[in-house]
């Protein structure tokens, strides 16, 4: 607790997950040098960067695969990720791979009903709604008693993302519940009727950029949950990329999820985006807000190529890169 | 498999299809075809008032001692191959895997030849000779295995298991007398006959334990259709789980193995069929693949048994005749489904 207090710096406790100095060899070769990154709940950062930058084995050290060298690198929410258990882990974030090479075919819904499978307590009715939720939320609800290996490559990351999805759903669900039944003890012991998280407020609109605040997370077993996605945009069409940000950002805003993502698009971190870090040669380069970051000189450094930084025209405050 | 793009089949329906199949079955082998023929007269309590009461004890003995117990037992080995099949297939995420595949047949047969060959003590101690030979296998192709980070280690380690364990029978074969080799080949052909109720009564219940502790890991064999990573992702560290696995089968099989002798691809061809039928989702599989299983050993013997009738086809080779085909059509599906 006392490493969340002196990093939120507000008293109240914001929740991170969080690299200090990570150095990290692969077969010898350094592939992370003395990365230090921050990712706060409620926040949606994207990482950028060429290919073999070193993007996916920083996802990876941060979603607790590997096995770190000595000295706590990694923290969740305070607490070195070494310590936390896989299962434990498995209910604090939730990690969306490049591509998953699946063998065997099995429906979508049982597909994503995976995404619950940490949360074994949740009650078969609550589970099919929270599924439901997941499928929508993605944009595959179509697809609910389809063959998983007969969709195209983009609806196959889809449902993977719908996975991904019903496991932070599981997460928030928990805390919800857990939080109600912290409360009605404290009103009396009277039991209230369990709070369905995204059924009562994914229903209610979007409150856009409202601060991301975190609730009262006080004596919740975790607190902030996190997604991690490698990519997963990549083999999304224009209006399926722009829809799975939005989701991911109405998740950081409303629940204080905190989201890395992974992309290869410069201007779609620069439109949905809170925090871009650049990363090259196992180094960042740069992190910061995307009007900060995404400039010229730091595009140069990063994939060497020349461009233009403009205002976007759609998205105030927002800038829009132009390759030469 | 009708259109491409259908769901699979209810997996309640296929449940009880197969539940009914598995019953008819039981009482069709139970009742019909064999050495000895009985009619479902014999087994009424008052039926043998008939003048020839002694024939009829005689047949009512061979129906309670000897049939009963051998088609129970069929039904029980198939239905823990089948599922050892199953939980090898998710295990290794490939459609061709068999418990065979990390040395648990090999072993048996090599335990069970030297036993025939150098410790002559009947069938039981060729059992036992053969249960701690698929151990010792599976043992060696783990530890040997393990030590690559994934699975293919042990896969590779299997094979070299193998390989040295059908090398070693060969040079046992080369030593043996006529009739040892005699017993060695038809050990390595596989038979039921060796079943009996004592058998039964210490098998029938060891299946049930593994075959519902596996039953319960339904959503570790899924997670694991993602892959490691994923796996680890949703809260199961490989390693362990393949620990756990492996043992789990490795008790199933070896005893069944080591009482049935070589009875191959009912480990291959049952999981792979119901999945084109129910989908890949472990919680119907594997009890599907148990039914199904035995479903298909109690057909299989019950051929073996009135195919040649008095005399008895090794149900292993039957097996085998009708498993060879499949996987040649199996790979040359799956190749195809690459090409495509």
């Amino acid at each position: 607790m006392s490493t969340l207090e002196t990093h939120s710096g507000r008293g109240r406790p914001v929740g991170r997950l969080e690299t200090h100095g990570l150095h990290l060899y692969r077969e010898g070769k350094l592939v992370l040098q003395d990365v230090n990154l921050q990712l706060s709940a409620g926040e949606l950062l994207c990482v950028l960067g060429p290919n073999g930058a070193g993007k996916s084995t920083l996802l990876s050290a941060m979603a607790g695969e590997l096995r770190l060298a000595a000295g706590d690198t990694v923290a969740i929410n305070g607490r070195s990720i070494k310590s936390i258990g896989i299962p434990a882990l498995a209910k604090m974030r939730a990690v969306l791979p490049q591509a998953s090479k699946v063998q065997f075919d099995l429906p979508v819904r049982d597909m994503v009903a995976m995404g619950a499978y940490p949360f074994s307590h949740l009650e078969a009715e609550v589970l099919e709604q929270l599924i439901d939720e997941a499928l929508r939320m993605a944009a595959v609800s179509y697809l609910n008693d389809k063959r998983y290996l007969k969709l195209s490559g983009g609806e196959q990351q889809r449902v993977q993302f719908a996975r991904v999805l019903m496991q932070c759903l599981g997460a928030l669900h928990t805390q919800a519940a857990y939080k109600t039944r912290h409360r009605s003890r404290r009103l009396g012991g009277r039991l209230w009727p369990a709070l369905s998280w995204p059924i009562h407020r994914a229903r209610t609109p979007s409150l856009g950029r409202s601060s991301p605040g975190v609730p009262e997370v006080e004596g919740l077993p975790n607190p902030n949950f996190y997604l991690l996605l490698d990519e997963p945009a990549t083999a999304l069409d224009p209006f399926h990329q722009r829809q799975l940000l939005k989701t991911v950002q109405k998740l950081t805003r409303q629940e204080s999820v905190g989201a890395l993502v992974i992309l290869h698009d410069v201007n779609l971190a620069a439109v949905w985006s809170d925090r871009v870090a650049l990363l090259k040669e196992g180094r960042l380069l740069a992190c910061g807000s995307p009007s900060e970051v995404l400039n010229p000189a730091c595009l140069h450094e990063l994939y060497g190529i020349n461009s233009r930084v403009i205002p976007h025209p759609h998205h105030p405050g927002r800038p829009l890169v132009v390759y030469e | 498999m009708s259109a491409p793009l259908s769901p699979f089949r209810r997996p309640a329906i296929v449940l009880a299809l197969l539940c009914f199949g598995l019953a008819a079955s039981l009482i069709g082998a139970i009742l019909v075809g064999g050495a000895v023929p009985f009619s479902w007269r014999d087994l009424l309590p008052f039926a043998g008032q008939a003048p020839d009461s002694q024939a009829l004890d005689l047949r009512r003995m061979a129906l309670l001692d000897i049939r009963l117990p051998r088609v129970l037992f069929s039904a029980v080995a198939g239905a823990g191959l089948a599922l050892a099949g199953a939980v090898m297939q998710a295990l290794f995420r490939n459609p061709l895997a068999e418990p065979g595949l990390v040395g648990v047949s090999a072993g048996a047969a090599l335990g069970a030849a030297l036993a025939i060959v150098f410790v002559p003590g009947g069938q039981l101690v060729t059992m036992l000779a053969a249960f701690i030979g698929s151990l010792a296998a599976l043992g060696l192709a783990y530890g040997l295995g393990s030590r690559y980070h994934d699975v293919a280690g042990l896969l590779l380690a299997g094979i070299g298991v193998n390989a040295v364990a059908l090398s070693a029978i060969g040079l046992l074969i080369y030593v043996a007398s006529s009739v040892q080799l005699r017993d060695v080949a038809f050990w390595t052909l596989g038979s039921l006959a060796g079943a009996d109720w004592r058998i039964l009564a210490w098998l029938g219940p060891w299946v049930l334990v593994c075959g519902l502790y596996l039953g319960t890991q339904w959503k570790v064999l899924n997670a694991l259709l993602l892959g490691e990573k994923e796996a680890l992702h949703l809260g199961y560290r490989f390693n362990t789980v393949r620990r756990r696995l492996i043992v789990a089968m490795a008790l199933l099989v070896g005893p069944l193995v080591a009482v049935t002798g070589g009875i191959g691809f009912v480990g291959l061809i049952v999981p792979h069929i119901l999945r084109l039928v129910l989908g890949a989702h472990h919680r119907h599989l594997l009890p599907a693949s148990a039914l199904a299983g035995a479903l298909l050993l109690v057909v299989a013997d019950w051929l073996a048994r009135s195919a040649v009738s008095p005399a008895e086809l090794p149900i292993g080779l039957l097996t085998s005749l009708a498993g060879g085909p499949f996987f040649f059509w199996l790979l040359w599906r799956h190749s195809a489904g690459r090409a495509s």
